[in-house]
């Protein structure tokens, strides 16, 4: 049974970065635009346009590929500050339309409209105004999806792409859901699909109507949430709250390989720096912290550590890894690349502590203030190297 | 060793005992109590290297001795004896109890495997009022760490000198700060970090022995308490924590922005009724309004609660969160009707105290996402 009565609607921008380069630079509209790169080198394709998917090309396939299926392609490496500034652009558009936006991806989100109706109509309406208005502010399309769950809106998108505007309901799960490959389900990926398979199970009708203990059989406490994807049954809600990163990190490759202890520690308190604006800038606080070294001999090495409490300010952070090296023999070995990962993220209110806790925090955002407006590099932590 | 004593009296000594006795513990001989038989008297003692007990009782001894029976077999057997006149005599490896018409004889150690680690000799001891220890460790001691990573944090900062008693305890969370006034004067000034365990240990024997004083001498790295018993003196023995314990009085803002006073009870019935729906380490959100407190409480797939209390609260509205366990106790260990409750803004430390000063309650909240 079906408990939810909501209007959900699966924004998915087509063919997202291509777009946005097609957009600001009219001269590549009707060409095949493939965005990854970098080009010829070991790269992949991270989005391409339509014209580009006519000859074959797909995402996250080798760009040499690419090339020799479209040679006529236009191949451009990725601006990532480009399409997040669009990004931001449309969440707020999106806003306009109802506070319960979730944003899945750079490219997808979904907006529970179910209050919105009195005020711009008819979900099918509102849709309709939502393409009208991201194509005005920017030149591009994108495909919506409405259903009463999550997941039902963002299979009905995936089924009228480019451009187009789809609806499934409660009754579609018993209808035309069925005849649909169970990958068309968000959380059925290329493995289990194939898992699936093995036992016969392609169409989402299949993965409904098989005994359950045959699903069971093969995967465990996994099948009961198998089975309620093929019957609808995610009723997740629209979140305003961004999904959260797994980890955030960052590396340094030094130009010449060292066993400098002194520039270890000030590249890894560098490092540390930025993972922790990172982690910040998401307003996210971390519980492990792990130390990466890859030594001249490419032999690669991590350590990891558990924060009594998380952070999110680099004392503890860089305190941690430098404990992290000391046991390492760095001092002995030639370092190559050294790395800082901030995993097991939160952004769960934490408890401060007494000792410093809140410095370090009134800090942080003093800190993050003064580089939002003058650059990273405006301010420095002393000690710190690289970059 | 040989020696007759009286069992009640006994199984009153080795209830004090048991909780210093070691359960799990590297060396066996420390889940034993050793006995000590000398001039008319029967010491026992137990340790687990850090925390020592020591129980006098005076009896009937016949033949002086010591050994070390098992302390949780040794109590269960002295306990179930079908006569009150108990027959104690050690050999070298075992120990034979009669009582009535009752035998037993258990196997034990040699009183020289069992590590003493105090002298219990109270030179230089100060006396203080079994109360007032009482009561000031009741209002510090939950803000005491129990996370050993932090050792200096697991202990309390005691002192005492002139007509005052005070004591400090922060597990970086909150910070405890009571101080009490003694009706006798103290001669000298004595300061020391002294295990929150001990000390809570020092606390349950008062309150098992009933009014009286307190006698502590502070050595170079041990703490001694000496309380008097009907039938013979009990001692607590404990190593100190060394190294420095957190500036506090840094630590307390000399200003807030922020003041407002409610009751007591009013305001830890609610805050106890919103906590339920703040598990898993949700925070209990207070919203300040303009004559108005809203307490929130959130947990994600579980449920939420909302309560509203008038209070006289002029200012920017702000929401602050905390612990909810944190806050409660803070206010519970204040001793008026009315908390005064002081902050300056969402990210730095709150003041739960009395209109008069003698204790505060630094608080620091959960920072809130969103």
């Amino acid at each position: 049974m079906f408990v939810s009565n909501r209007a959900i609607l699966h924004v998915d921008m087509d063919a997202f970065f291509a777009s946005v380069e097609q957009a600001r630079r009219p001269g590549l509209r009707g060409l095949p635009v493939i965005v990854g790169g970098p080009c010829g080198g070991r790269g992949v394709v991270a989005t391409c346009s339509y014209e580009a998917r006519a000859c074959g090309v797909r995402t996250a396939m080798p760009i040499g590929q690419a090339e020799r299926l479209c040679p006529q392609g236009v191949f451009l490496p990725p601006d990532f500050k480009a399409y997040t500034a669009v990004h931001e652009r449309l969440v707020e558009l999106l806003g306009g339309f109802t506070d319960q936006v979730e944003v899945a991806s750079i490219d997808e989100a979904y907006l529970d409209v179910t209050g919105s109706r009195r005020l711009f109509g008819p979900p099918r309406a509102i849709a309709r105004r939502v393409q009208e208005q991201v194509y005005a502010e920017h030149g591009l399309t994108c495909s919506i999806g409405i259903g009463p769950t999550k997941l039902l809106a963002k299979v009905a998108a995936g089924l009228n792409k480019p451009a187009g505007i789809g609806e499934l309901q409660k009754a579609d799960v018993g209808g035309r859901l069925r005849d649909l490959p169970v990958g068309d389900l968000h959380g059925i990926g290329p493995v289990t699909e194939e898992r699936l398979a093995a036992l016969g199970l392609t169409t989402v009708g299949m993965l409904q109507d098989v005994p359950f203990a045959v699903l069971a059989a093969a995967f465990g406490r996994d099948a009961h949430g198998l089975r309620q994807l093929a019957l609808g049954r995610s009723l997740a809600p629209v979140s305003r709250r961004r999904p959260l990163p797994k980890s955030v990190g960052r590396e340094m490759t030094f130009a010449d390989d060292t066993n400098d202890l002194e520039l270890l520690r000030g590249t890894l308190l560098g490092l540390a720096d930025r993972a922790v604006a990172d982690l910040r800038r998401h307003g996210l606080a971390a519980r492990t912290v792990a130390l990466k070294v890859r030594y001249n001999t490419f032999h690669t090495v991590g350590r990891h550590r558990t924060l009594p409490r998380p952070a999110a300010a680099v004392p503890a952070v860089y305190r941690t890894l430098v404990e992290l090296l000391d046991d390492l023999d760095v001092g002995v070995r030639w370092v190559r690349l050294v790395g800082v990962h901030l995993g097991s993220l939160t952004h769960d209110a934490f408890q401060l502590t007494l000792d410093e806790g809140w410095r370090e925090l009134a800090l942080g955002a003093a800190v993050d203030e003064v580089r939002a407006k003058y650059g990273f590099s405006s301010l420095s932590l002393a000690g710190a190297r690289g970059r | 060793m040989r020696l007759t004593v009286d069992r009640t009296a006994l199984v009153d000594k080795l209830a004090i005992l048991a909780r210093g006795a070691s359960t799990r513990s590297a060396l066996p001989v420390l889940s034993g109590v050793l006995l000590q038989a000398t001039d008319g008297r029967l010491d026992l003692f137990a340790t687990d290297m850090e925390l020592s007990i020591k129980a006098t009782l005076a009896t009937v001894v016949e033949q002086d001795g010591d050994i070390v029976v098992p302390a949780r077999l040794f109590t269960d057997v002295v306990r179930n004896l079908p006569s009150e006149t108990v027959a104690i005599e050690a050999s070298e490896s075992a120990v034979r109890v009669t009582a009535g018409r009752a035998a037993f004889s258990l196997n034990s150690w040699a009183a020289s495997d069992f590590p003493q680690t105090s002298s219990f000799d109270m030179e230089g001891s100060l006396t203080v009022g079994r109360g007032p220890f009482v009561e000031t460790l009741a209002k510090v001691g939950r803000a005491a760490s129990r996370d050993e990573t932090r050792p200096i944090l697991t202990g309390v900062l005691v002192s005492m000198g002139g007509r005052s008693l005070k004591m400090v305890a922060t597990d970086s969370y909150r910070l405890a700060v009571k101080e009490t006034v003694l009706e006798a004067e103290i001669a000298n000034e004595v300061q020391a970090i002294v295990p929150v365990k001990a000390l809570t240990e020092v606390a349950r024997l008062a309150g098992t022995l009933g009014e009286g004083d307190i006698d502590v001498a502070i050595g170079e790295n041990q703490a001694l308490f000496r309380l008097a018993g009907k039938d013979g003196d009990v001692y607590v023995a404990s190593r100190l924590i060394d190294g420095q314990f957190p500036n506090y009085k840094q630590l307390i803002p000399e200003t807030f922005d922020h003041e407002v006073t409610l009751g007591k009870e009013l305001f830890t019935a609610a805050a106890r009724r919103t906590s339920l729906l703040a598990q898993r380490n949700a925070p209990l959100r207070l919203t300040f309004a303009q004559g108005k407190l809203t307490m929130r409480a959130l947990t994600q797939d579980v449920g939420q609660a909302e309560e509203s209390l008038d209070m006289p609260y002029e200012g920017d509205e702000f929401e602050i969160g905390f612990n909810p366990q944190y806050l409660i106790e803070g206010i519970e260990a204040v001793d008026e009707d009315e908390v005064r409750l002081r902050f300056t803004n969402p990210l730095r430390p709150g003041l739960v105290s009395g209109a008069e000063g003698s204790f505060v309650y630094l608080i620091m909240p959960i920072r809130l996402s969103g």
